[in-house]
């Protein structure tokens, strides 16, 4: 039976001031794809996308799924959610030079788990699957674990490189 | 697809350098072939931001070792803010390059052993206990092949700070 194992949870980036938000949605999409979460056809999924427009600025909720199958027994999962509230348009100067922007209040949230059995081979056999997770694989699964781990803060820290380029 | 161990990761390369990409990709493919790997290109994109180019590589290189046992090696290949410049006898680029590999075993890569759940369990078991000593020799030769690799891509790109 597939079991899901929270590797992280709440990890956060908060940003508030100027970045690019059509370059911020394609920088993360781009390190899915890379990375083997991004694709359409079959493993990457928009579970939301919500806009509002309130005053003049736009309040948006996007959630995305990505899931990467990393042999027939592991699969990683990433998930992430972005809420983005008061974005519009801004100018700014740099370099004597004016540029048009977005402005907002950013929050991402990042989380990743690992699915064990995710092709179900142990469906009716719990018990057997229960003694192989604990006693035959043990070392693997923390194995993949700590690799999981590092593949979300290697995300993390993408994006807080990219929003730190934009500190004006 | 089997069951992956990554044995080695994060071994990375990260410098400002002149170099001819064509060669290093020869050199590492001769390097490969002689080894009894067959390389991949799995990935190449040249993206454009405004004056700025960059570039990402992925490739893999695979051996079977026996009929349950394969080396998988990856190379990821990141290239910021590059430009191409035209020597007497070559092309170089220059840029920052990123470079990180990292080697793995994939066991049952033929899935012989995985489909039904008493046989998934048994394989483990064999992976575990029977198989112990030649997963030691495996991950040792394996080891040794990705960080010569990695020596000889280092070496290949000082070379270069010297022409």
């Amino acid at each position: 039976m597939s079991k899901t194992i929270p590797i992280s949870k709440g990890l956060k980036i908060k940003w508030k001031g100027p970045f690019d938000m059509g370059e911020l949605y394609k920088t993360i999409k781009y390190w899915l794809d890379f990375n083997g979460y991004g694709d359409e056809k079959k493993t990457f999924r928009e579970e939301k996308y919500v806009e509002r427009i309130k005053g003049g600025a736009k309040q948006v909720e996007i959630k995305w799924r990505g899931e990467k199958k990393v042999s027939e027994y592991f699969s990683y999962v990433i998930e992430i959610t972005y809420f983005i509230i008061g974005l519009k348009k801004t100018k700014i100067t740099k370099d004597g030079k004016e540029y048009e922007t977005d402005k907002a209040d950013l929050e991402l949230r990042l989380s990743a788990s690992l699915i064990t059995d995710n092709k179900n081979k142990f469906k009716d056999k719990e018990l057997l699957q229960q003694f192989y997770d604990k006693y035959i694989i043990q070392d693997r699964i923390e194995g993949k674990k700590i690799e999981l781990y590092q593949k979300i803060y290697s995300l993390h820290d993408e994006i807080k490189g990219f929003l730190e380029l934009h500190k004006y | 697809m089997g069951e992956f161990d990554l044995i080695i990761k994060e071994l990375g390369i990260k410098q400002k350098s002149k170099f001819n990409m064509i060669e290093l990709y020869r050199t590492l493919k001769e390097w490969f072939e002689h080894q009894g790997y067959t390389l991949f290109e799995k990935e190449y994109n040249d993206i454009f931001k405004k004056d700025k180019r960059n570039l990402k590589i992925k490739w893999e290189a695979q051996k079977e070792i026996d009929d349950y046992t394969k080396f998988i090696i990856g190379i990821g290949i990141k290239i910021t803010d590059y430009k191409i410049i035209t020597t007497k006898t070559e092309k170089l680029v220059s840029g920052t390059i990123s470079m990180n590999f990292e080697g793995g075993i994939e066991s049952d890569y033929e899935e012989k052993w995985s489909s039904n759940p008493l046989q998934l369990f048994f394989r483990g078991i064999y992976d575990k206990i029977i198989n112990t000593p030649k997963n030691e020799k495996n991950e040792k030769n394996l080891s040794n092949n990705v960080h010569e690799v990695y020596n000889k891509t280092k070496f290949f790109l000082n070379m270069y700070k010297f022409k």
